[in-house]
């Protein structure tokens, strides 16, 4: 199998859904990544999102949950899979080698 | 995960989403995952609400819903399903598919040349079919223009008409306003052309009014329709006549051309020849109005001659416009009919749609041989049914070899092809080879158009660069490729991989019963055309040789056309006898052979009552009835010693006693020019027209020096030098004039022309259906022979001799033939009486040809069969145990 690829917002998400431990739907997803990113992101980019990312292995997810003001309906709640763990990381470890190869002067002009 | 009932939402301080968000995401939401959709959404939007404020909020909720329909949020393709049709599978259907018609090339070239024959055959007569349905459909009014036809009874005459009077042209555009405007169109034939020093008949001509080209559209190479025949002495040629009297088409109008007997007219206009698919044929046009040149008289309401087309302001008005004609009857017909109280006579006008002129007139008198509806259902059927066998064809032998593609489809299905794919895989392959069929069919198709343009008298051609033409061709290829793959793909793609890989394997049992039957079709199918094919040339050949009461042989007929030539006509009699190679001559103003003759109104008396017979009636000279060698029944034939049978005497035919019920001539008398005269004597009944019409009663007058045509018969021994004198003394006589003659029995051939057509059709069409049902069956027992190469070679090692094998191999197949000859004699009979209902005198069908066309069928399907059975039969048992 090709090696994980995420994408930007991918990662993001899937890095928030980690975040939110036991309490990953699409909500608090949302709201999640409104809060902490401070860009308003589209509930619809969100859930299509989540969709790939359990296609692709990284999320699997079950149906609990359901509150008066859901209207009765019962929540999809997502958690990371260990592809998906793995996957973090790689792009974790990834980021942290090209940081570490980055010159100190460099670092500096960026104001770091 | 049942998405729920109540979008309210419970929070009363603010107001629900969008009602036609939440319907339009129950309705096109992704059923997996609507439930939580719309939950997430509901929480979402109250939080929307206290963040950004309800008018946002409902935006916001609106367009995720938007974002989130099926159609927009599509998925895409699944990471772990191959994608079929990716270049390298298509490559590799391809490539099977040409290999597997490489491999079996006998199965290939049999499946593929089915295919092609059927599909020329199918092209051919729907070309055919298609002409035939578009006479007149080009017109630019072609739906608002109606013919008058005429519908008349009274006592026991009866007359379908499709021409009328001509003041009715007139009377009716007056009365009536639906009715835009009127044509009256005479037809008229052999007319006298001069122009200069060239003289010539032209075989049609019509007289027409000035409507004609608003009418119809003709293609004017010189003048323009509106100037055309302004002028009352005005003529527009066709090209044709126009090369035939100039050799050439330009610098014409304006030209002074005599017609007739001496009468000038001025080219007005050149048209390109009339197209073969308009119901008029002419080579030159004459003005109606001019009463000198068209001998029309304009208001004689019972002399019905021309043809009255109107053009309605709207097409739905034909129906309206019917209903008032009993009215128009009474008001303007019943009194020259003399039908004083309008009650006496039955008289309907109806309105014939143009289009519908050249299918449907085949009950109309004198356009019996026009098209025909009938044909039109039987040559499609017959198109369809041909494509049917050849379809066949390729359905048996696909599924008969289903064994041998059993592994590859094992192996692609293990490997983990789905169902559908390979169902798309076998219906690629024989849409493949049906297009191979067409591209074999379009070259047999640019071969056979000309022959068949020649059959048919018509001038098919099959445009392919015409960009319609060619999608038909292309949909039609597809729809075959479709109908004749579809079967083989659902059985072939239906294998279980793991019964086949285990070798246990054999196919070609299955769908037994379905091959067997589709032979009895194709075999049923081929008989009744074959029948059809006997029963139709045995008709023709009745028709030629039946006696038809007077002998046809060696009389030539000499139209007297212009008033001079019928003048001179008693001259050219007396001096062509002189001549012992004349045998006879007779003038007559009838016509034999051909056309009908005028018909009218005839009033016999016998003791107190009188009878009104019509019937059709000619004047004759002494020698008539010895010149076509005519039998008297009773009485005597008309006397040149007794001057008064000129006024006072007239002969009728048997047929006309019948009619009046009489025993025989003697008390009877007949009114004639308000004379009561009586009947001088009785002929035989002699055939005047075609076998298509029954023989009718007929009145003879006499008319010693005048007459229209001179009927000659020559001496058997030298008819060339007879003809040449015929000439020669023609030409002295009239000089001037053009010779002009037929032989009787051509002329009575010639009315069987579309017979023979139809005849000539049948024989092609009915060699392919077989030719291409032997091509299958052919196949399968090759087929058969080879599954049961193992068994023959027990049988023969433990004695077995070629003729039982033969027997044993072919008996299979003579069983299904011999089912399908059960099935198609009834059909054939139905049809084939069908058929016969046109003639008035026709051959009864009899048991024997029913018989002959099985032992055909038979034979051939023996012929086919025995070629393989032979072989497997003969081969040496060692060979086909060997590999045991």
């Amino acid at each position: 199998m090709k090696r994980a690829f995420l994408g930007e917002f991918e990662e993001v998400v899937l890095l928030t859904v980690a975040v939110l431990d036991e309490s990953a739907y699409g909500v608090t997803v949302t709201q999640e990544i409104e809060q902490k990113t401070g860009r308003a992101v589209g509930f619809s980019t969100v859930h299509t999102t989540l969709q790939r990312l359990e296609e692709k292995g990284y999320l699997s997810s079950k149906m609990s949950g359901a509150t008066a003001e859901r209207g009765g309906r019962r929540k999809r709640f997502f958690t990371v899979t260990a592809a998906g763990r793995k996957a973090l990381m790689e792009v974790k470890s990834i980021r942290e080698q090209l940081w570490d190869a980055l010159p100190p002067q460099t670092l500096q002009l960026m104001g770091g | 995960m049942e998405p729920a009932k109540t979008p309210d939402h419970p929070n009363r301080n603010i107001g629900p989403p969008p009602r036609w968000a939440t319907t339009l995401l129950d309705w096109l939401g992704d059923p997996n995952t609507v439930e939580e959709v719309q939950g997430d959404l509901l929480e979402l939007f109250t939080y929307w609400v206290e963040t950004v404020g309800e008018r946002k909020a409902r935006w916001r909720y609106g367009l995720s819903v938007l974002k989130l329909l099926r159609p927009l949020a599509k998925r895409k393709e699944r990471y772990s399903t191959p994608f079929s049709l990716s270049p390298a599978m298509l490559r590799n259907y391809l490539k099977i598919a040409f290999r597997n018609l490489v491999k079996s090339k006998v199965y290939s070239a049999l499946t593929l040349l089915g295919l092609a024959a059927g599909m020329t055959c199918a092209i051919l007569l729907g070309l055919y079919v298609h002409d035939e349905l578009n006479y007149d459909h080009y017109h630019k009014h072609a739906e608002r223009i109606f013919r008058v036809n005429q519908y008349i009874k009274w006592s026991d005459n009866e007359y379908k008409l499709g021409i009328t009077s001509a003041p009715m042209g007139p009377a009716l555009q007056q009365e009536y306003p639906e009715v835009n405007n009127i044509l009256r169109v005479k037809k008229s034939n052999e007319t006298l052309f001069r122009a200069g020093e060239k003289v010539l008949y032209a075989k049609n001509v019509i007289y027409a009014d000035s409507t004609l080209f608003t009418f119809f559209d003709y293609e004017f190479i010189q003048g323009t329709p509106q100037t055309a025949f302004l002028n009352r002495n005005s003529v527009v040629l066709t090209q044709k006549l126009a090369v035939n009297l100039f050799g050439r088409t330009d610098g014409l109008l304006g030209t002074v051309i005599q017609v007739k007997d001496h009468l000038p007219v001025m080219v007005a206009g050149v048209i390109r020849d009339v197209p073969t698919n308009h119901h008029l044929k002419f080579e030159a046009i004459l003005p109606y109005a001019n009463e000198a040149i068209s001998g029309i008289n304009p208001g004689k309401w019972d002399s019905f001659n021309s043809m009255v087309y109107v053009l309605l302001n709207r097409a739905d008005e034909q129906r309206k416009l019917e209903a008032k004609m009993p009215a128009f009857y009474k008001k303007h017909i019943a009194q020259a009919l003399k039908d004083d109280g309008g009650n006496k006579v039955k008289f309907d006008i109806t309105f014939q749609p143009v289009t519908d002129i050249h299918l449907r007139s085949t009950h109309l008198m004198g356009e019996e041989n026009g098209g025909n509806m009938a044909y039109v259902y039987t040559f499609s059927a017959i198109g369809l049914f041909i494509l049917l066998i050849a379809v066949v064809n390729y359905i048996n032998l696909a599924t008969a070899r289903s064994a041998g593609r059993a592994k590859e489809i094992g192996i692609r299905k293990a490997i983990g092809s789905l169902r559908l794919q390979l169902l798309g895989q076998f219906l690629a392959e024989s849409i493949l080879s049906s297009f191979l069929a067409l591209f074999f069919s379009l070259l047999l198709l640019y071969m056979l158009l000309p022959l068949f343009n020649q059959l048919t008298d018509k001038s098919l051609t099959l445009a392919l660069w015409n960009g319609q033409t060619g999608f038909q061709l292309i949909g039609f290829a597809l729809v075959i490729g479709l109908v004749s793959g579809l079967y083989p793909a659902f059985i072939l793609s239906r294998f279980k991989p793991a019964v086949v890989l285990k070798g246990s394997f054999t196919a070609g049992g299955k769908g037994a019963l379905l091959r067997q039957s589709l032979v009895v079709v194709q075999f049923t199918i081929s008989m009744v055309m074959m029948v059809g094919t006997i029963i139709v040339y045995r008709q023709l050949q009745f028709m030629r040789h039946t006696q038809l009461g007077l002998n046809q042989e060696q009389v030539l007929t000499i139209p007297l056309k212009v008033p001079s030539a019928q003048k001179s006509g008693i001259v050219l009699k007396s001096k062509l006898l002189q001549n012992p190679m004349i045998k006879g001559a007779s003038l007559t103003n009838g016509t034999v052979g051909s056309e009908m003759n005028n018909k009218s109104a005839f009033t016999f008396y016998v003791g107190g009552t009188e009878q009104s017979v019509s019937t059709e009636h000619f004047s004759i000279d002494h020698d008539f009835l010895s010149v076509l060698q005519i039998k008297l029944k009773e009485g005597r034939n008309f006397s040149p010693d007794l001057a008064s049978d000129s006024t006072g005497a007239v002969l009728v035919n048997e047929a006309m006693l019948k009619r009046l019920g009489w025993k025989n001539r003697t008390a009877g008398l007949v009114e004639l020019g308000s004379r009561k005269i009586p009947i001088a004597g009785v002929i035989r009944d002699f055939h005047l027209h075609s076998l298509h019409n029954k023989i009718e009663p007929l009145v003879l007058v006499l008319h010693p020096d005048r007459g229209d045509n001179l009927l000659v018969r020559v001496m058997p021994r030298n008819i060339p030098a007879a003809l040449a004198y015929v000439k020669t003394v023609y030409e002295e006589v009239n000089p001037n004039q053009p010779f002009e003659y037929t032989f009787l029995d051509q002329t009575f051939a010639e009315q069987y022309r579309s017979d023979e057509q139809k005849g000539g059709l049948f024989l092609g069409f009915s060699g392919m259906a077989i030719f291409i049902a032997c091509l299958g069956l052919f196949g399968l027992a090759t087929f058969t022979a080879e599954q049961r190469t193992k068994e023959i070679g027990v049988r023969k090692v433990l004695g077995a001799s070629v003729a039982s094998i033969v027997a044993l191999l072919s008996k299979d197949f003579l069983k299904l033939v011999g089912i399908a000859i059960l099935i198609a004699s009834p059909i054939a009979w139905y049809g084939m009486n069908r058929w016969l209902q046109d003639f008035a005198y026709k051959i009864d069908l009899e048991w024997w040809v029913f018989a002959l066309a099985g032992l055909v069928a038979i034979g051939i399907a023996l012929l086919t069969v025995s070629f393989q059975s032979i072989k497997a039969a003969l081969m040496n048992p060692v060979k086909s145990l060997r590999s045991e």
